[in-house]
């Protein structure tokens, strides 16, 4: 037994030091904060064409379905609530792998699951010395996830390109074959977060291969099917190519985008085992690193996930009501765009409308952006823009601006 | 941030590059390895209870609340702010990483109480977290991190103690050392071996303490008792961390199931720790409801220990489910349905009181001798029933009622209908 070593109750906080603000949350406070016409282009969150919160219809209407059940309030298993679990890692395989080979449980949400998951791989890797890679750029949370989990060896991968605002596929197959066999390897499933650029399905194709040669660890992060492109089926193209390549998928999904329940954290972690004779044994590890955190998740959000996922015409709402939403993002990507040739700014801007999903990576240095955020334009300084939060009359806006400062301010 | 070189040789490569065969030749599964984890004690006599053909069969190990009819208990104060905050058609936007700020002040005034929030409410550091293990876990994690990080943190719990509460150690590589608590022969109090225990640590120990209803004896300290505690702790210069989870549900006495974080305040202990569930009290199992506090010295340091919480939450959920929050917020801030919380709350305590009369009048019955009246005079929803492990198996094997191994009975499982025969189910086990 260790003896601590003593401390005065008066000197137990002063060694504490504070933690840098989160510089997303920060900056969507000052956008929050400012005053007149603005756009507020900062937290990843769809926004209706007024510019409001948009809790989905569909939801609203299983939440009432649900209070009408007069349901308990009971501790669901450590695992998590099975109709959701099922039902949700159905709608990523579909018929693509046989379940009894898929081990999943509910976690809190996507950041829950990439946690979990991160906290899995250190029970089967050496979290010391093997690289986990991260696309370059990523998601910044997944740093600080992958960090808290235990994981010492971070690493990226060349992905997007700055000079095309395009994918860098051949740096990024260079890294793949270059990253020692067995590497752990993070991998957005669509609509890239915070670029907004994805492999193509040929390119989805060649990176399986290289995943397999290379016996990598595969670790899909996705937070935006049917978000993406409309449709569920399209979105799930990478992760039922490569289950039925045979590859070993860990997944972690959430539902707060794409069923507008962010706030209540519903999400799963599944993986893909090949002999699903240690299904038991893996499942029993994830309960364990549940018990110890949180003891089982929270109910709500998954009863509602299950309602609208199993109940046929609260699918179908859901599911033309999502299509609606990712309708809605691309019209205003078309909105920007037009609105910039409109302007003759100066550049290339097909990015803009090539992009998938809630994000842009506009293209912009860190002071054109940082002139965009003196505008009332609230984008990060790397130029990630939620394109899900602009109303036509802000998508005008934000052509108007991003002109002004292309022409005003210098690029590097 | 700069790319990690790799050792191994860069692998040239050209544009149009052939497909690699996929062929895996004696490649096998990375998860191979794994062994299966321990399984959970209390989750597998749930399955062997599932499993019991016996119509007479009793599960008094479940820690939930349950009604005279044995059947899950939704408050009608939970069912009515829920219906509100359906009908108000509430957003489901991203609660703050701390949580939801509005649940936070409700949950900081339940704890501490108006009078000390008035005075020192700018120096406590609060936030949302999943239900009581969360605010245990993050609260550990606390710990660990301002004890330098490098060497090992030490936490002392009571024995015996939630089974949890070394697991979540373990997790964080937080070290456990257990204090004297509760004599098994007396079933009571050892209160001299745990002052005495408490006396010779050196300052800035960090010692848990179960609020109320303690888990898993019902045994709890008297207010006398607790001022004696609080003594040590100040002239220790001790830090408390205290496990909060069934305020109101153990007594019906909101104020009263909270006397040790009064105490604490009334004695001016410069800092402690309070992991509070709403599971019990709100009866929000589910929706794992809860925060932790931690009362820090001055507003700076309540900014930089806040901050340290809410980058330790955003790494491993980003931010908690807020539809328990909202539930627990609606009845606390609106008058009438706090009344109605209140007296459900002595609904429930009241309950489990008589239960624990009638066991005991029923063991007398049956012609038992032995000294129950600790099982009578425990609190909230468990008791150590002094049984021996072998007993405990006779009770499953022979009567079909279920006790976890240590003899740990949850009350909530007995009812009019059946305190009967698990009176003298024990009884017959215990002669």
């Amino acid at each position: 037994m260790s003896t601590q070593a003593a401390m005065t109750t008066t000197e137990r906080w002063q060694k504490i030091q504070g933690q840098a603000p989160d510089v997303i949350f920060d900056l969507a406070k000052r956008a929050a904060a400012a005053k007149g016409p603005k756009a507020n282009l900062v937290i990843g969150a769809y926004r209706d064409e007024q510019g409001r919160p948009y809790p989905l219809r569909v939801v609203r209407k299983a939440e009432r379905l649900l209070l009408d059940m007069n349901l308990d309030y009971e501790y669901l298993p450590i695992s998590g609530y099975q109709p959701f679990i099922d039902e949700a890692v159905k709608m990523i395989y579909g018929d693509t792998v046989a379940l009894e080979n898929l081990v999943a449980v509910q976690t809190l949400s996507g950041t829950g699951a990439v946690s979990l998951g991160a906290k899995l791989l250190t029970r089967v890797f050496d979290a010391e010395k093997t690289p986990i890679y991260l696309s370059d750029p990523t998601w910044p949370n997944h740093y600080g996830i992958v960090k808290a989990a235990g994981w010492k060896n971070i690493c990226t991968y060349a992905y997007y390109d700055p000079k095309t605002v395009s994918l860098d596929f051949e740096g990024m197959k260079k890294d793949i074959l270059a990253a020692p066999d067995g590497s752990v390897f993070i991998l957005h499933q669509c609509a890239h977060n915070p670029t907004g650029v994805d492999p193509s399905q040929e390119q989805w194709d060649e990176i399986a291969s290289l995943m397999l040669a290379k016996r990598h660890q595969v670790f899909f992060d996705s937070a935006y099917q049917g978000y993406a492109s409309g449709s569920l089926d399209t979105d799930a193209y990478a992760a039922r190519l490569f289950a039925r390549r045979g590859i070993e998928v860990l997944l972690a999904q959430s539902f707060s985008k794409n069923m507008g329940l962010y706030s209540e954290r519903a999400g799963t972690l599944s993986l893909l085992l090949k002999y699903k004779t240690k299904r038991a044994d893996v499942k029993s590890v994830m309960d364990s690193l549940i018990r110890e955190e949180y003891t089982c998740p929270p109910a709500h959000g998954a009863r509602l996930a299950h309602l609208i996922l199993s109940n046929n015409e609260l699918r179908k709402e859901w599911e033309a009501e999502l299509s609606a939403m990712a309708e809605r993002i691309r019209t205003m990507r078309r909105t920007v765009y037009d609105e910039l040739l409109r302007l003759q700014t100066p550049g290339s801007w097909e990015h803009v409308i090539n992009q998938i999903g809630m994000f842009s990576f506009l293209g912009l240095s860190k002071a054109q952006c940082e002139y965009c955020q003196n505008h009332n334009i609230f984008i990060t300084l790397s130029g990630r823009a939620n394109m899900a939060g602009l109303t036509h009359e802000t998508a005008l806006m934000l052509a108007q601006t991003i002109n002004d400062a292309v022409r005003n301010v210098d690029r590097e | 941030m700069l790319r990690h070189v790799c050792s191994s040789a860069v692998v040239a490569c050209s544009a149009g590059l052939a497909p690699i065969s996929c062929r895996r030749v004696g490649s096998t599964s990375y998860f191979s390895a794994v062994p299966r984890a321990p399984p959970d004690a209390i989750m597998g006599i749930a399955a062997d209870f599932a499993k019991d053909m016996c119509p007479n069969k009793v599960n008094l190990c479940v820690g939930v609340y349950r009604d005279e009819q044995n059947k899950p208990f939704v408050l009608e104060s939970v069912r009515k702010a829920m219906s509100h905050i359906v009908e108000r058609d509430t957003q489901m936007d991203y609660a703050p990483i701390a949580g939801l700020p509005s649940f936070v002040n409700s949950v900081q005034r339940l704890c501490f109480g108006k009078p000390m929030l008035d005075v020192q409410g700018d120096r406590i550091a609060s936030a949302q977290t999943l239900s009581g293990t969360g605010a245990l876990h993050l609260g550990v994690q606390l710990l660990q991190r301002s004890s330098g990080g490098s060497g090992t943190a030490t936490l002392h719990i009571p024995s015996p103690s939630y089974p949890n509460h070394l697991n979540i150690l373990q997790h964080v590589n937080v070290e456990a050392s257990y204090y004297p608590y509760y004599n098994l022969s007396t079933h009571r109090l050892n209160i001299d071996a745990m002052l005495n225990y408490l006396r010779q640590l050196p300052a800035g120990s960090v010692i848990l303490l179960h609020a109320c209803a303690h888990n898993p004896t019902g045994c709890d300290p008297t207010p006398e008792e607790w001022q004696q505690i609080v003594d040590v702790i100040c002239r220790s210069d001790l830090i408390p961390f205290v496990d909060m989870a069934y305020q109101g549900f153990a007594t019906g006495d909101i104020e009263r199931d909270a006397y040790v974080l009064r105490a604490l305040n009334q004695q001016e202990v410069p800092t402690y720790l309070v992991a509070q569930s709403l599971a019990k009290s709100f009866g929000l199992y589910g929706h794992r409801t809860g925060a932790l506090h931690i009362r820090c010295t001055t507003q700076k340091e309540k900014v930089n220990v806040l901050s340290q919480l809410q980058s330790t939450i955003r790494a491993t959920y980003s931010n908690p489910p807020i539809f328990g929050a909202r539930i627990a917020d609606e009845i606390l801030r609106t008058p009438q349905l706090r009344e109605l919380w209140k007296s459900e709350l002595n609904q429930m305590s009241s309950r489990l009181q008589d239960v624990r009369h009638r066991l005991v009048a029923q063991l007398r019955a049956c012609g038992s001798t032995r000294d129950w009246e600790y099982l009578e005079k425990g609190v909230g929803m468990m008791s150590l029933t002094g049984l021996t492990e072998d007993q405990v198996m006779a009770l499953q094997q022979k009567y079909s009622v279920y006790l976890t191994r240590n003899g740990r009975i949850a009350f909530s499982g007995l009812s009019s209908e059946n305190v009967a025969y698990v009176a003298q189910s024990i009884h017959d086990v215990s002669r």
